[in-house]
């Protein structure tokens, strides 16, 4: 009996606690700066893509998630800033794990992974992203925490560095440089 | 145009014994030309071998190879004689003159080599550039034929030699032996892969005899003389006299026959005049752009193959140039460079983009804009071209490049950042590449 | 260390000992230790090695005495006592290996991004293998315009070429076309055409896949796919009847690419460029579904109905007019278990078959004692062509055997009307009139005197001493008389013959139990006897000689079914037109001219998405015929009946040729040919052999329009007497038509003839030429 009451005091006591729940979609939580959520596509200043249409990001993908079909640039009306530009680029976010390795893999920054994660949709068609919506920003946007806050000085990354054998191309014995 | 003035010989010179020029065949037989030819018909091959083993007599186009020997390595088959007047060393232009004064000493040469080995045509490739030398060359061939020496056998001898011209077209990669054969046969004047060797599979892919201009026209002398007073005059394993081209800072250049007893004393101070406009050494080159430099402290090494290896550079093809202390030796650098770089064939990687490697970063030092990094990458770009090409052209310009930075690395150095080359206005080859000085133009001493 | 057997030497890699024969290069025999050295411009079948990229330097020593640099294990060859080490135990060799690949990166672009090679390219592979990480370079890189076409097929792309001279080699030393070549000197040396004219030629395609980087790339393929995107599917070109081996590139449902999957008995890694470039596009025009016509025209209808009204058609006209009243013919492009599934059709309701369109000139079984493979040229001393038409024409790639054997000293002798590329390097020419290839044949064998003016005692005196002699005859002449000559120099004995059919599997279809000859069918169909034809895969008004005959009689016939991928002039008198499906698609086996079975892959499936044998089977089940709609159950019954002895599984791969007997009857006595009248005074004898690039799929491709450029050529003395000189636009007219094109003039072609290259349905007789 003592412990039934003892139970019940406890959910008593915290009946009247604030709740620490984040009422989400009315309070949206900040993300972290290098939150991986949806993919960006980006452009040059000038406005010629930045994307080659290489597949590198494709082949990276764990999940197999990108189709890329390359073609040339045509002469009027030059599309990226290389010798050819993505025709079709597409990333099936149903399939897409968000580890951000296709970022890793592009070698012109072409997409990276921002911070949206407010992707539902009703049908999973609509869940294959196309290019076009890829490049434009996007509607629902996630906020996200202050970049200085949270990214790390270049002098305090070398010390951090520093104290360890980094093995780099050119310091194969990884001694301190 | 002025003709050439040629310097007056000395004593015990052989090949040019005499004042001016003895281009017509009646001069040349006048002073004895054309009998050895005649008596060596009934010579066995055997027997002409061993008396140019027993001169001693070496190649005089770079190599320095051991003539007796070459010869005796020609192979069996129809034969060629090939003669290499490609002579584009820079420095180089003994055989120019050699050409030019004695034709007909190269062509008894040829015949006395043909009739020895068996070949019944000669080719003469002589560089494009040669253009009055070739015209020199023909008209003796066309004497000879009209005297009977050539297209008919000589008596005692069945055999009948012709001899052509063939001239290049401008490259100096086509002096070295199977890019000039290749070029010879219509291919592309490339390198090709020895074995097999020329003596194999040469001319048409005949065994195929292959020598300088100044070898193969010492040979009637030697005969003449006998290979025992030949070899008298020499080293220890260096015979009878070279023909030298001296050029640079020198009060007199020009070609000069000596023993190879003399030093290079003797040929800069004492035909040379010395430096010119009194002004001092700074380094010299014994043996073509190809060849090592040398500081002034070994001017008194003697002038034979041997003895320019042991003083740490090579005999070469003879061609002495003289520097004097007005030269930043990073511009000399990188025009020497950059006659490499233009003469690459292309067909071997080390070279082919190593020498266009070198001349930017020499550019890049000239400019001010290099770091100490780049110049210990230049000494290593050295060594990675080095022993790694197909041909010795490679070599040929890492070899210079590495002594000029091992005995001028403080010139390289002052070079980093300074605004202006720290040579000076007064540095002769500060003229050719006026667009790497960062401040203003150059000011004529 | 002393050899142990007397043609092996003892030589050391990296401390591994190796018994090898002497003379071998060093990159070769240290494979055979498991020990890779890397090359660039290292390869075997472009002739001797030529040590020009230094990529595999290594450290020798011979006798004890190390050599003082570095050796190239390309060039250099095995010597006993040699010891060799790479850069796995060398540090000289390592730092030699890494030079060099820095030296290639350093004028090489940064592109690998947009190159089509990524993923695929040595370049890449050895750099991260044995190359260096970080760039040290701080110039500027040599920069070109970029891609250049050199031709409408091959795109070169000068910054990236590290000129390892590999395609230059192949032009100059395999192809000898010598149409690329090195320009220019040192790093400014670019690979190029003469004076930037396109790269024509039979073989142009095989530098794409010689190209060690992305300098050399094919354009139909640029862009489409990366190497980790496709499927390569390995299967056979049908083409011609050399079967070369090929492996298709598939992506995303489409074959995107045809690359060399190097059968070394039959292709050697080559292909021509009609079996690598051709394709049956665009897909939008095949035909997708079966056509039945009524009173309005021709109308879409279902497999069922199609195929049931096709053999009702059949069955009825056999009914009531007997047996011989059906033919089914075929040009020879189906496979091996297709003409099965015809053959067996034909038998059950009488028919007449055809697999080629002359009777005489289709009998290849009788050449089977005298039969040659296509390596025998490899090992001959004597190769004698005797035929107006080049060997890349009918045989693509034995063309580069040819070559290449001459090249190894075998003496080549040509017999022909003069003008073929194959002749300008031949041992030696015998010219004879055009369109006397029988007349020659007969000759040699003894059997009628040589054409006048022909003299043939050289190459009968080759003939009767040479150790390994193999007769290759392009033109279409009467087998008979090719085995009488076969018999009679005893090539069952020694050498031997290689047959060359026209379609690709001409030989199968026969053998499957279509034989005959379009001739017999033409006369059966022009005087009525037959009634009724099935035409598949073929449209002999455009294929086959007597075009308007044909023309005519298919117009008379009753019925007519048509099986073809593309709508073509004879559907326009089909009855009912089936769909069939082309290379690409098919499943099964084809038999080369040597005779080998060869399994096809399907790469993709038709735009009917149905395979021909089951409309075959569909076919044969209504006339009450068991035919199995699976090509593996097909082929055992076949290799059943013909006592092959090979299963469907053991074609996989690079599919073996069994010997077989040589035993030779003396054939009966065959009469020398009348020779063919000549031309009335102010006409010329027409020779238009067939080309290779002819037929529907290389009209479609618009990467070998320029291969198909017209051209017009005639003897020097000819010309002159015209009046007209080399570059002149010549028009040609002659039964079939009318051919324009720029004039060639050529010292060899016989007077009073004129050679073109026709592409349409073959042409003989005389022609008019005039400038036009």
């Amino acid at each position: 009996m003592l412990d039934q009451v003892k139970g019940f005091s406890v959910t008593l006591r915290h009946l009247f606690r604030k709740p620490v729940t984040q009422e989400y979609p009315e309070y949206r939580r900040p993300v972290y700066p290098r939150f991986r959520g949806r993919h960006q596509l980006h452009r040059h200043e000038n406005g010629l893509e930045k994307c080659v249409g290489c597949s590198l990001c494709a082949a990276a993908c764990p999940a197999d998630c990108i189709r890329v079909v390359p073609a040339e640039n045509p002469v009027e009306g030059r599309v990226s800033a290389g010798e050819r530009y993505a025709r079709i680029y597409e990333i099936n976010m149903a399939r897409c794990i968000f580890c951000g390795y296709c970022e890793l893999a592009c070698p012109f920054d072409a997409i990276t992974l921002g911070n949206d994660f407010e992707l539902s949709e009703i049908s999973r068609d609509a869940l294959v992203y196309t290019k076009d919506m890829l490049l434009a920003k996007p509607e629902r946007r996630t906020p996200s925490k202050s970049v200085e806050l949270y990214d790390v000085p270049v002098q305090e990354m070398e010390r951090v560095l520093g104290m360890y054998d980094v093995i780099t191309a050119t310091n194969p014995e990884g001694a301190p440089e | 145009m002025q003709g050439p003035t040629f310097a007056a010989p000395r004593a015990d010179a052989i090949l040019l014994d005499f004042e001016g020029e003895r281009r017509a065949l009646a001069q040349y037989e006048a002073a004895g030309g054309w009998a050895q030819a005649k008596a060596a018909t009934g010579r066995a091959f055997d027997e002409i071998v061993q008396e140019l083993k027993d001169s001693g007599l070496r190649g005089r186009g770079g190599a320095g190879f051991p003539t007796g020997l070459k010869v005796s390595f020609i192979g069996k088959g129809d034969r060629f004689l090939v003669i290499n007047a490609d002579e584009s060393e820079p420095g180089t232009f003994k055989d120019r003159e050699l050409i030019l004064r004695n034709p007909h000493a190269l062509l008894e040469g040829c015949v006395i080599l043909c009739n020895a080995i068996g070949a019944k045509a000669t080719y003469i490739f002589i560089r494009g550039e040669y253009a009055t030398e070739a015209e020199v060359l023909n008209a003796a061939i066309e004497e000879s034929y009209a005297k009977g020496y050539l297209g008919k056998p000589l008596s005692g001898t069945s055999n009948a030699v012709d001899i052509y011209v063939h001239r290049g077209a401008g490259a100096y990669i086509c002096g070295e032996e199977t890019a000039l054969l290749s070029a010879l046969n219509g291919f592309r004047g490339q390198p090709t892969a020895k074995p097999p060797f020329p003596a194999v599979s040469g001319a048409w892919k005949s065994p195929t005899l292959l020598n300088n201009v100044e070898t193969v026209a010492t040979v009637p002398y030697i005969l003449a003389m006998g290979a025992q007073t030949y070899q008298a005059l020499r080293t220890e394993q260096t015979t009878g006299t070279r023909l030298m081209s001296l050029s640079g800072n020198v009060q007199r250049p020009g070609n000069y026959e000596l023993p190879v007893t003399a030093t290079y004393r003797d040929l800069i101070d004492g035909c040379g005049g010395g430096v010119a406009g009194g002004r001092t050494m700074k380094a010299f080159i014994p043996g073509g752009s190809s060849a090592p430099i040398l500081m002034p402290d070994m001017l008194d090494t003697q002038i034979a193959v041997e003895t320019t290896a042991a003083a740490g550079s090579m005999a070469g093809s003879g061609a002495v140039i003289v520097i004097d202390t007005r030269t930043c030796m990073v511009q000399f650098a990188l025009r020497v460079a950059d006659f490499y770089r233009h003469e690459s064939c292309g067909k071997c990687t080390p070279c082919r983009e190593g020498t266009r490697w070198m001349v930017e970063l020499l550019k890049r030092v000239e400019a001010g804009e290099a770091t100490m990094d780049e110049i210990d990458l230049l000494v290593e770009l050295c060594d990675r071209i080095e022993g790694k090409c197909l041909c010795p052209l490679g070599d040929a310009c890492a070899m210079p490049v590495r002594s000029y930075l091992k005995h001028f690395r403080a010139e390289f150095e002052a070079h980093i950042d300074a605004p202006a080359c720290p040579a000076g206005p007064a540095s002769p080859f500060g003229a050719l590449y006026p667009s790497l000085r960062r401040t203003l133009p150059v000011v004529p001493a | 260390m002393a050899a142990t057997e007397t043609n092996l030497v003892t030589v050391t890699f990296d401390g591994r000992e190796l018994q090898v024969a002497p003379g071998t290069p060093l990159v070769v025999a240290a494979a055979e230790v498991g020990i890779e050295i890397p090359v660039f411009c290292y390869e075997p079948r472009l002739g001797p090695p030529i040590g020009a990229c230094r990529m595999c330097l290594v450290e020798v020593e011979i006798g004890g005495r190390a050599m003082p640099k570095l050796q190239a294990a390309c060039t250099m060859t095995t010597q006993d006592g040699m010891v060799v080490r790479t850069a796995a135990t060398s540090a000289p060799a390592k730092e030699g290996q890494d030079a060099v690949l820095e030296f290639l990166l350093l004028n090489h672009p940064l592109d690998c991004p947009v190159c089509d090679k990524g993923g695929e390219c040595p370049l890449q592979d050895l750099t991260f293998r044995y190359g260096p990480g970080t760039s040290r370079m701080t110039i500027p890189k040599r920069t070109y315009e970029k891609p250049l076409p050199i031709s409408p097929s091959v795109l070169i792309d000068r910054e990236r070429c590290i000129l390892c001279y590999r395609c230059t080699r192949f032009s100059s030393d395999v192809a000898e076309d010598g149409e690329l070549v090195a320009r220019e000197r040192g790093a400014r040396s670019v690979i190029a055409t003469f004076e930037e004219r396109p790269y024509v030629g039979a073989f142009s395609g095989n530098v794409t896949e010689l190209c060690p980087v992305g300098a050399l790339l094919p354009t139909p393929y640029r862009f489409k796919a990366r190497p980790w995107e496709i499927v390569n599917v390995p299967t056979v070109c049908t083409g011609c009847a050399v079967g070369c081996n090929t492996w298709v590139t598939l992506r995303e449902g489409k074959a995107e690419r045809v690359i060399s999957r190097n059968h070394p008995e039959v292709d050697e890694g080559w292909l021509c460029d009609r079996g690598r470039f051709a394709r049956h596009e665009p897909l939008v025009e095949r035909l997708a579904e079966p056509l039945i016509r009524d009173s309005s025209g021709l109308h879409p209808a279902t497999w069922e109905e199609a195929t049931r009204s096709t053999a009702q058609r059949l069955r009825h006209v056999s009914a009531l007019k007997g047996a011989g009243a059906v033919a089914i013919v075929t040009g020879g492009n189906l496979t091996n278990e297709e003409a099965y599934g015809w053959a067996a059709i034909a038998r059950s309701v009488g028919a007449r078959t055809a697999s080629g369109p002359v009777a005489a000139a289709g009998e290849w079984e009788r050449l089977d004692p005298y039969a040659a493979r296509i390596d025998d040229l490899d090992r001959s001393d004597l190769i004698v062509v005797i035929g107006d038409a080049d060997v890349a024409d009918r045989a693509g790639v034995v063309d580069l055997r040819i070559r290449k054997a001459r090249r190894a000293g075998a003496h080549l002798a040509i017999v022909s009307a003069g003008g073929t590329i194959l002749e300008r390097d031949a041992g030696s020419f015998v010219a004879a009139p055009a369109g006397s290839a029988a007349a020659i044949v007969a000759a040699l064998a003894g059997a009628g005197a040589a054409p006048a003016g022909v003299d043939l005692a050289d190459l009968g005196a080759r003939l009767a001493v040479a150790s390994h002699p193999v007769l290759v005859v392009t033109d279409p002449i009467a087998i008979a008389l090719i085995e009488q000559l076969a018999h009679t120099l005893r090539l069952h004995e020694r050498g031997g013959v290689l047959p060359m059919p026209r379609g690709a599997n001409e030989r199968g279809a026969r053998l499957a139990g279509l034989s005959g000859g379009g001739d017999a069918v033409l006369a059966g169909l022009e005087s009525g006897e037959i009634r009724a034809v099935v035409l598949v895969g073929l449209d002999p008004t455009a294929e086959w000689p007597e075009a308007e005959r044909w023309h005519m009689a298919l117009a008379q016939a009753d019925h007519v079914v048509t099986v073809s991928a593309f709508v073509n002039s004879a559907v326009s008198w089909s009855h009912i037109v089936l769909p069939q499906t082309v290379d690409h698609e098919r499943e099964g086996t084809v038999t080369n001219l040597e005779g080998r079975i060869q399994r096809l892959r399907p790469v993709t499936k038709g735009p009917s998405g149905r395979s021909d044998l089951v409309a075959i089977a569909a076919i044969a089940e209504v006339l009450g015929v068991p035919v199995a709609p699976t090509p593996a159950k097909v082929y055992a019954t076949l290799a059943a009946d013909l006592t092959v002895p090979l299963s469907w599984s053991q074609l996989n791969g690079r599919a073996p040729l069994p010997s077989r007997g040589r035993e030779a009857r003396a054939p009966k006595k065959v009469a020398a040919p009348k020779a063919p009248p000549a031309p009335a005074a102010g006409r010329f004898v027409l020779v238009a052999p067939r080309p290779l690039f002819a037929g529907p799929a290389v009209e479609r491709t618009a990467a070998l329009a320029h291969q198909r450029a017209p051209w017009v050529m005639l003897n020097h003395a000819d010309a002159d007497a015209l009046g007209v000189a080399e570059h002149d636009v010549i028009s040609v007219t002659h039964a079939g038509g009318t051919h324009t094109g720029p004039l060639r003039i050529s010292r060899r072609l016989v007077a009073g003839a004129v050679r073109i290259n026709w592409a349409g349905a073959p042409a003989t007789g005389d022609a008019t030429v005039v400038r036009s």
